[in-house]
């Protein structure tokens, strides 16, 4: 039905359905705004978008008022005019003009009006402050009520968008303010820190305590650059601030694709690590390789104290010097596999590639990995049989619109990926979507939750067998899908029916009407989408769990689909994007296999060497063969085998790039004792972090705000990552200096590497150039470059052309290998169960105020405020009969070494199992985690550790 | 993720309690809090959280909710006096007689309070949950005592009157439901009964009733909406809010004639294909909402209510939902918000509640004497209640004259009386030594009028002509009374009834009010009668809702028709 209305004389004619607000910005008319805000409900309170409606003596707010046909509308009459000034008056009548001291006086909505409207506050006006300024002590979001205009927008955002309905409105009348909680404090009210709060504030009543006074909205005098987040694999994207060539804050960036405005506590407010005094601003090396002395004739044991062990900063040519010469010379005494190549998830696309070069063309090993080995080395391995791509295979946006269900098992969402963990939220409170949480831990998310499994710990395919038993037992499978799509059904379902209800409940301790329950939940409820993260890969059949939850989709017919799907969720901000770019033993970028004859000539022939073998390489062979140069054939050692290889003899050197073993790596003792008699450590590194206590060369890299090229989210989505800062002190990028130390090994005997082979030399001039390489050496990189990100395309990989629009959703017409395979597997009882001397299970992760190993959000001021030291969570029946309460600290011991630490009495952890973190290196739960691995994938079960737990009186 | 330490976040016993007393759900929130308030005196941090979680919702949001009714709150208060500060007390200097009672006050607390809808009882209080009144300075130990006052008496009527809806209340035992059948309760409903639905709204359209709440819609045309509406359940609401100053008629009705308003629910509910109605009373009626709780029961008994009314297929039940002390509640959309558990903001309309009201299903919202009037009508058809009035609108209205007339009070009688008629014939005159100068007509958001509007017949159109008859209600002022004063302390009930939710309202309001203190002579606050105009224009043409609109009327016609008193107030503020 075609509707005409004139907005100032302008004729439209639509069939769709508005608000005057939309129909006007539309046509490019110019109505004003203060409470209205695209991305949250309308509320018609603050009455400056009102409008003259020929007909109605009232004013009409345009963002609620639909356009209707035959409507005659006045955006700008002297009525309207009045009414705006006067609602701009009454605004600025309690709101104290302090424009010239105000950190928003540039980026403040209510100040643009005033100045369109020559609006001064009035005479009348509130003397004085009705309130104190920055009223609330949390360390992130700083509370000014006396600039508040109660737009509602922060209560809007808080409800809508994050979904956590902090803020509310109090009391009536001019009385009227907004409040937290039950009128409590922020954190008390259980505020996230996410600010986005701040992030929609109009005005300066909610602001960033960490750049205060910094000058964030002078606009004429700083630069914004979007960039990528550099946290987790969620991949938002923000501004970076920049000031006097400083960066001082982050601000949301509503194009950003992934996140909107959305942000975390740790994305938005824990990037002042960047310019931490700690971090290394030269080359630095021990003092014995200045002296020529060899590392064995040092006496290591009072390592501290000896001078030879002392750090020298030394200038670029120096310590690349010795560390090219060390490792070269390591490769022609003791063989290619004899160095083992650490690359960095946390590092660009193009850097990942450079290392995978690194290691293959110029070392001549695969000893190249990385921390996914710790995370989601089962994921890739397991997916990859089954489906064949170890891939998330839908998109985070495909999910929070299309799944009519969200089955999450194993990932503790809104702590760990915060900003997807929203969009679930969000789906399930204004989607009406379902939510199965499977987890031991009554986490966050189970708030929402329809359904929540408390299975114990290592019991998941016990519970996925007895989900499956029960789909088949009633014949809800999709016979349709597993015809067409898939094969080996037939085995898989015998071994999938010997697991009953009671079986099931009498393993996984979850009570048969929970199984009933999800059943019905998963089976009438289509597309629904499967999320997972460590709970179902850190374990010893981590690969098995995963393969079972590919069964589990399979059967349902939920592959292939929006809002279906296996959606394993990446940790780092580009893991994704360092197993993409061959940072793996088996495979080159584009995961093809190291071992496929074919591919290991296209890269042989492309980086200059000679065409392969299949023939193993000795080092005496390398000696005499010097001229004839392989790419070795044999898959190499993941990180969980090359450390501890080392007391073997077999590693005796480590180029280390942005990772922290020592405390990453479970059994930290032995860690440690391995990485004191590798004979080299090269870590390259923004700051001297636990694990630079073993190096013997510091090379300085830097963050992410000081280079340039790209991240790959766990969606498999490219994005830039933009240099906003020069590199601090006399660091370099990482592409760099990889690339320096490359061609000094090279130029020591260029006879190996044939210079004329189109990719043999590392004379990049930028990541630009990288990428142009990556592209033609990675079918499923290949239609990706700068020049398309920066002109605005979306890219999720496979993008195999340079006009292929990527790809959102993998596996709709087929599997990449053809037919989805079904996979028989059993349950099998954890490495370590708890026993009469450890009677206690630890569980090991992660909170949302730090990462991982802690050594940059340790260096973040306010991320150390509210998270300053580690907790471990334990239940309050066993804290009683511990006799802990409250501010107690525990001691904590397993077979391998003990910590202590502080606990915190909570019922998210079920009675016999405590949780705790490797943030902090004196508590680290990494202390007491043991090595043991996943035989296929090698990835440890940090998931379950047999521990006792004491008291210590205060 | 909350570093809380605290173990356990289990809820009290008794919060849990009182969840499943009201219904366990989020509607259930604003008569848990008040039943927590009266018991415990105070609403802490403890009641707020653990009500949250109790029903399932977000602190801030039970935080908001307690923090925006008037007779919930954070400070302890467990014995209340709320003293009265709506016109008629205001005149009968009720700010003395809280004077008094602030030095009898031991275990108590003294308020004050907007009208309590007990003007014919001036100065009033509200004694907890009794209604106290006529309550002097020297009554103040008295009253600490336990003693009440009287109630007014409505059994003989005055002359001139024609009472219809206050027909035979001399002899009906308002808490008797045989004393009701007696006179003639439920007829209409029976009646009703065997006729079609279209075929009641049609009667009801026909007779002209205009909603009696002070819009005057037509009410067979706000049916026939609901009725049309395809989509199920349907509701009835009966605003029993009545918390506009100098209106009490609804308590009088409910007070004298329970039954009569249940009938009409009944007949509305009926019409309009709804299956379910709720009474939203404020929270200062307790003992009219016992009184209709009480005749609820008895209906229920006598197959009135519940599942097959008088053998017929239709199933009705009606509930009491009160308030808690916020005039803005009586606004249809601001009622709904409030029964659902929020805070009392109205809401954007369109959509209107015909279309989208409670619970989002269509539903039609009457005042109390709306439905009292409906059984009548029902009994008696539509042409006997247009004869009752020689005007153009038809039937009765009950009307309130207060002030300083000689029989005060509330009476009922048809359209077209004049303000002259009011007081000189069923007021009884003004009182030896008062000569009349002001009448603020039809309640605090009606019109200030002063000798040229006596002779103005009233009824729902009279408003174009200067005087509005609203919701029926006069004050009628004397020499002593200033106009600058008395649109003081009505803007003083706007400001503190105000939501605060859009900026015209949240702060002009405020701010009108204190310039009228300033040109009444009060703290020396400046303003003038350009900016009290301009504020003026501001709420009519910008308010996000009635309330705010409204307040333009009393405003323009205390600056028409007494102009020269605010043009002295400013002068005296400024020299």
């Amino acid at each position: 039905m075609i509707m005409e209305f004139i907005i100032d004389g302008k004729t439209i004619k639509t069939t769709t359905t508005q608000t005057i607000l939309d129909a006007a910005r539309q046509h490019d008319i110019d109505i004003p705004t203060l409470c209205y805000h695209k991305d949250l409900s309308p509320s018609g309170n603050c009455r400056m978008c009102v409008v003259e409606v020929k007909g109605n003596r009232f004013l009409q707010a345009a963002c609620v008022t639909q356009a209707t046909d035959g409507m005659e509308i006045f955006t700008h009459s002297d009525k309207v005019i009045q009414s705006r000034k006067q609602s701009l008056e009454f605004m600025l009548a309690n709101h104290p003009a302090f424009c010239s001291t105000c950190d928003v006086s540039g980026e403040c909505e209510v100040q643009d009006l005033a100045y369109d409207y020559q609006v001064e506050p009035p005479v009348w006006g509130f003397k004085g402050t009705r309130y104190l300024p920055d009223s609330d002590p949390n360390p992130f979001i700083r509370v000014d009520l006396n600039k508040c205009i109660l737009c509602r927008r922060c209560v809007a955002a808080c409800a809508e968008i994050q979904v956590r309905n902090v803020w509310g409105i109090a009391q009536r009348g001019f009385a009227e303010e907004i409040s937290a909680g039950a009128g409590t404090q922020l954190l008390e009210a259980r505020c996230e820190s996410c600010g986005q709060c701040v992030a929609y504030c109009p005005t300066g009543a909610l602001s960033n305590k960490l750049n205060y006074g910094m000058g964030m909205a002078r606009a004429h005098q700083i630069r914004k650059i979007t960039t990528t987040c550099a946290y987790c694999g969620v991949g938002c994207q923000f501004d970076l601030v920049v000031r006097r060539g400083k960066i001082i804050g982050v601000t949301s960036n509503p194009d950003a694709p992934v996140n909107g405005m959305a942000l975390c506590v740790k994305g938005r407010y824990g990037y002042d690590y960047i310019q931490h005094p700690d971090r290394l601003m030269k080359p630095r090396v021990r003092r014995y390789l200045l002296d020529g002395d060899a590392k064995q004739e040092i006496n290591l044991k009072d390592r501290k104290k000896n001078p030879k062990m002392e750090w020298v900063e030394t200038d670029w040519d120096t310590a690349l010097d010795i560390a090219a010469d060390k490792l070269r010379t390591t490769r022609d005494t003791k063989g290619a596999d004899s160095i083992g190549i650490l690359t960095s998830a946390k590092c660009l696309n193009e850097e990942n590639y450079l290392m995978n070069k690194f290691a293959r063309q110029v070392i001549g090993t695969n000893n190249i990995d990385h921390c996914a080995r710790l995370c989601h080395a089962s994921t890739v391995a397991g997916l990859a049989s089954s489906f064949g791509s170890g891939a998330m295979s839908n998109s985070m946006d495909d999910l929070a619109r299309n799944s009519a269900l969200f089955f999450v098992i194993g990932s503790n969402t809104t702590e760990q990926h915060p900003v997807f963990g929203t969009m679930i939220r969000r789906a399930v409170r204004f989607r009406g979507a379902k939510l199965i949480v499977a987890d031991p831990r009554k986490i966050d998310l189970v708030e929402f939750a329809n359904l929540h499994i408390q299975q114990k710990p290592g019991t998941d395919i016990a519970l996925l067998n007895g989900l499956m038993y029960l789909i088949l037992e009633k014949g809800l499978e999709d016979k349709k899908f597993i015809k067409q799509r898939t094969e080996d059904f037939e085995d898989f379902k015998q071994g999938v029916m010997q697991y009953t209800p009671e079986k099931v409940s009498a393993i996984t301790g979850v009570p048969v009407e929970h199984l009933y329950q999800a059943v019905e939940l998963l089976t009438e409820h289509k597309p629904a989408s499967v999320i997972w993260a460590m709970g179902i890969t850190q374990h010893v059949v981590g690969v098995n769990n995963v393969m079972d939850l590919a069964n589990l989709q399979m059967l349902l017919g939920n592959m292939g689909v929006p809002g279906g799907g296996v959606n394993p969720l990446r940790g780092q901000n580009n893991v994704q994007g360092a197993c993409d770019m061959g940072g793996l033993p088996n495979v080159f970028p584009g995961y093809q296999a190291v071992q496929d004859d074919t591919i290991r000539e296209k890269f042989a022939t492309a980086w200059g060497l000679e065409k392969s073998s299949t023939t193993r390489m000795e080092a005496k062979d390398f000696v005499l063969q010097r001229f004839s140069v392989h790419l070795p054939d044999e898959i190499g050692m993941t990180v969980t085998e090359m450390i501890p290889s080392i007391l073997k003899d077999k590693i005796q050197a480590l180029y280390i790039l942005g990772e922290n073993p020592v405390m990453t790596d479970p059994d930290t003792t032995q860690v440690k004792k391995c990485l004191e008699n590798v004979d080299l450590l090269i870590l390259q590194d923004i700051f001297p972090t636990e694990t630079a206590e073993y190096a013997d060369i510091l090379l300085p890299g830097v963050s992410f705000a000081e280079k340039s090229g790209t991240f790959t989210n766990t969606e498999r989505r490219v994005q830039m990552v933009r240099q906003a800062i020069r590199p601090i002190g006399e660091a370099k990028p990482d592409w760099e200096i990889i690339a320096l130390l490359a061609m000094r090994i090279i130029n020591a005997a260029p006879e190996r590497i044939n210079a004329t082979a189109k990719y043999a030399n590392w004379n990049y001039e930028n990541t630009n150039q990288i990428m142009s390489e990556i592209n033609a050496l990675t079918p499923s990189y290949a239609g990706i470059t700068h020049e398309r990100l920066e002109k605005g395309d979306r890219l999720q990989w496979p993008c195999p052309a340079p006009d292929h629009p990527g790809t959102p959703i993998l596996h709709t017409k087929q599997f990449t290998r053809g037919l989805g395979r079904f996979a028989s597997v059993e349950h099998i009882p954890p490495a370590e169960l708890p026993n009469d001397e450890f009677p206690m299970l630890l569980s090991t992760g992660r909170v949302l105020y730090h990462w991982h190993g802690g050594e940059l959000t340790r260096r973040a001021k306010a991320l150390m405020k509210i998270y300053g030291e580690a907790l471990v969570e334990i239940n309050p029946l066993d804290a009683e009969k511990l006799g802990v309460n409250g501010n107690h600290r525990l001691r904590i011991a397993s077979r391998r070494g003990s910590i202590q630490a502080k606990a915190w009495v909570t019922d998210r952890v079920p009675q016999g199992m405590i949780y705790a973190n490797f943030h902090f290196p004196e508590s680290s739960a990494n202390i007491l985690t043991g090595h043991f691995l996943d035989p296929v994938a090698k990835i440890p079960e940090y998931k379950l550790t047999a521990v006792k737990v004491e008291s210590i009186p205060e | 993720m909350t570093k809380n330490l605290a173990a356990h976040n289990s809820v009290s016993a008794e919060i849990l309690e009182l969840a499943v007393k009201h219904g366990n759900n989020h509607e259930s929130l604003l008569e848990i809090l008040t039943d927590l308030q009266r018991t415990h005196g105070a609403l802490s941090e403890e009641f707020i959280t653990g009500t949250a979680q109790a029903l399932d919702m977000a602190s801030s949001h039970v935080y908001g909710v307690s923090t925006f009714y008037s007779m919930l709150s954070q400070v302890e208060r467990k014995n209340i006096m709320r003293v009265c500060d709506g016109p008629v007390c205001w005149m009968n200097e009720s700010a003395k007689t809280r004077e008094a009672l602030e030095k009898n006050s031991t275990g108590w607390s003294v308020e004050r309070t907007s009208c309590l809808g007990l003007c014919d009882r001036a100065p009033a209080v509200l004694m907890n949950d009794e209604q106290a009144g006529p309550v002097f300075p020297e009554d103040g130990k008295k009253v600490h005592q336990g003693w009440r006052g009287t109630s007014a008496d409505y059994s003989s009527p005055r002359s001139g009157e024609t009472r219809v809806l206050l027909a035979n209340i001399a002899n009906l035992d308002p808490d008797s439901i045989e004393s009701a059948l007696k006179y003639g309760a439920y007829e209409g409903l029976r009646k009703t009964l065997s006729q079609k639905p279209e075929a009641v709204i049609e009667l009801i359209e026909k007779s002209g009733l205009q909603g009696r709440g002070g819009a005057g819609f037509p009410v067979g045309r706000k049916w026939q909406f609901v009725a049309g509406a395809k989509r199920t359940p349907k509701y009835i609401l009966c605003n029993a809010d009545e918390s506009e100053p100098l209106i009490f008629k609804d308590r009088v009705l409910i007070d004298s004639n329970p039954h009569q308003l249940l009938e009409g629910i009944l007949i509305a509910g009926y019409a309009c294909g709804a299956s379910e109605a709720w009474i939203y009373i404020r929270g200062e009626y307790e003992p009219q909402a016992a009184r209709l709780e009480r005749a609820i029961e008895l209906a229920q008994q006598k197959s009135f209510l519940g599942e097959r009314i008088l053998g017929s297929e239709f199933n009705f039940n009606i509930h009491i939902h009160r308030g808690a002390g916020a005039y803005i509640c009586g606004e249809e959309t601001a009622l709904i918000e409030s029964l659902e558990g929020k805070r009392g903001e109205p809401r954007i309309r369109p959509p209107y509640p015909p279309s989208y009201g409670f619970r989002g299903q269509p539903t039609a919202v009457n005042n109390v004497e709306t439905l009292s009037a409906v059984p009548p009508i029902v009994r008696n058809g539509e042409e006997w209640w247009r004869s009752l009035s020689n005007y153009t609108t038809p039937g009765t209205k009950l009307y309130m004259v207060l002030g300083r007339v000689k029989t005060p009070g509330l009476f009922e009688a048809p359209f077209g009386i004049t303000l002259r008629q009011v007081i000189e014939g069923f007021g009884g005159g003004m009182l030896d030594g008062s000569k009349f100068q002001i009448a603020l007509s039809g309640g605090a958001a009606g019109t200030i009028v002063n000798e040229n509007q006596l002779d103005i017949p009233l009824d729902y159109g009279s408003a174009q002509k200067g005087i509005s008859i609203g919701a029926g209600s006069f004050l009628i002022c004397d020499q002593s009374v200033s106009p600058v004063a008395l649109l003081r302390e009505l803007l003083h009930f706007f400001s503190s009834e105000s939501c605060g939710k859009c900026t015209p309202c949240r702060v002009g309001t405020w701010r009108a009010f204190e310039i009228l203190k300033g040109m009444a002579g009060n703290d020396g606050k400046t303003g003038t009668v350009a900016e009290l105009r301009s504020i003026s224009d501001q709420l009519l043409a910008s308010s996000f809702c009635g309330l705010g609109q409204s307040v333009s009327i009393p405003i323009n016609s205390a600056l028409k028709n007494f102009g020269e008193a605010f043009v002295r107030g400013e002068e005296r503020v400024r020299s």
